[in-house]
């Protein structure tokens, strides 16, 4: 400790070294202190910001929920007071007060023609109902149900559209299995408003744990890029359906071009631990 | 460490003062904090360190240890030259800062303000 010794006699005050060593290991440690708190509250300040746009994505799923409902009520009703409606008062007509007072052809003829009319009308509410909840997704689950909305595409000639399940021995719950088959649906529905397309080429697949569900089509699609820009716009109603849909299967979707750069593929990517297989 | 500063308290003579030890003591005692505060920055869990108790303290500790550091590896030439009240203002001035930073340390809530406190939900769910 002679060095030290001898620059405090020198200097006769608080040495040099002392003051600078002091001053210079404070400074450092405040210019830590301040950077920890800075670097705290950029990190806060950006865990806001995810937030906010968390929180502003879930208001868009919830708009488009709320909007799609509407809308289906408003389709519902439609049906009913624009179709059921005129079919049962036209049915009403024929079987007034005043039938009694014609003679048995008329009255056999009226009976005849309020019998078609009400044959239509409860044909139109089995329609109406069949879109609310399809019979087959209920009595025999995904595949016959996706089968047969392929054949109703496909025997429209429009479009050749097919599907295969390579791997569905079980059937999933029915409240997963609904969610699946109105994601098919909108996924198709978008498919033949938007891409123009010759062909929907649907395939199911269970790989590790995981349920597969790969729709291709030779039209004009959308990417994962173009699917994330329109979710967080105002537009593209059916595509939040999808995307709310997903979120509650726990799923994840994703929108590609086919390597071969020909065919659009969207692919379903389930885990199995949220689906509970029943037999 | 512990081993080496029992050692160094039983063979150096009671009116010597060997800095070594307590400049040693310093040091580690500063790295520990530095690591202590690293693992909380780095602990997205935690995102309100700095509105902690805890903070304060290491804070206190830090800037006692820091800035005490160079007057203590020099106390001895202090102590051997009489000029002990230059020693004691580094010391003291310190000493106070430290413990008006205790206080703030004391006085601390361990809550972020309400603004930040959608925040902290936030964190959590992150992480």
């Amino acid at each position: 400790m002679k060095a030290p010794m001898i620059l405090l006699q020198t200097d006769g005050g608080i040495s040099g070294i002392v003051l600078l060593g002091t001053m210079g290991m404070l400074a450092l440690a405040i210019g830590m202190i301040i950077f920890i708190i800075f670097h705290q509250r950029k990190v806060i300040r950006y865990q806001l910001q995810l937030q906010e746009m968390e929180d502003e994505q879930q208001k868009l799923l919830l708009n488009a929920s709320i909007r799609w409902q509407e809308e289906e009520r408003q389709r519902i009703a439609a049906d009913l007071h624009d179709d059921a409606g005129p079919l049962l008062a036209t049915a009403r007509l024929y079987l007034n007060e005043n039938l009694v007072h014609q003679d048995i052809n008329t009255q056999l003829q009226s009976i005849y023609n309020a019998k078609q009319i009400i044959d239509d009308t409860i044909q139109l509410i089995r329609n109406i109902s069949h879109s609310l909840m399809p019979p087959t997704l209920k009595n025999f689950g995904l595949e016959s149900a996706v089968n047969d909305l392929f054949q109703k595409i496909s025997g429209s000639g429009m479009l050749n559209a097919s599907c295969r399940f390579h791997d569905y021995r079980e059937r999933l719950r029915p409240e997963q299995e609904l969610l699946i088959f109105r994601v098919i649906q909108e996924l198709v529905n978008n498919i033949l408003k938007h891409s123009g397309s010759s062909f929907i080429h649907v395939t199911q697949n269970y790989d590790d744990k995981r349920f597969f569900i790969r729709l291709h089509h030779d039209g004009k699609g959308i990417t994962q890029t173009d699917f994330e820009k329109l979710n967080k716009s105002a537009a593209g109603l059916g595509l939040k359906n999808i995307q709310s849909r997903v979120k509650v299967l726990r799923a994840r979707i994703v929108f590609e071009k086919d390597i071969s750069k020909t065919y659009f593929k969207v692919t379903l990517d389930i885990p199995v631990e949220n689906m509970e297989l029943i037999a | 460490m512990g081993a080496y500063l029992l050692y160094e308290f039983f063979t150096t003579p009671r009116n010597d003062y060997d800095p070594i030890p307590s400049v040693t003591s310093f040091l580690i005692i500063l790295i520990y904090c530095i690591i202590f505060l690293y693992e909380k920055v780095t602990d997205t869990t935690v995102p309100y360190f700095y509105f902690t108790s805890t903070f304060w303290v290491v804070v206190a500790i830090i800037v006692y240890c820091a800035g005490t550091f160079f007057a203590l590896v020099y106390a001895k030439s202090y102590l051997e030259s009489n000029i002990k009240s230059e020693y004691d203002f580094i010391h003291d001035s310190l000493y106070i800062i430290k413990n008006l930073i205790l206080v703030i340390a004391i006085f601390s809530t361990d809550k972020a303000p309400s603004k930040l406190n959608g925040g902290t939900n936030t964190l959590n769910k992150y992480t």
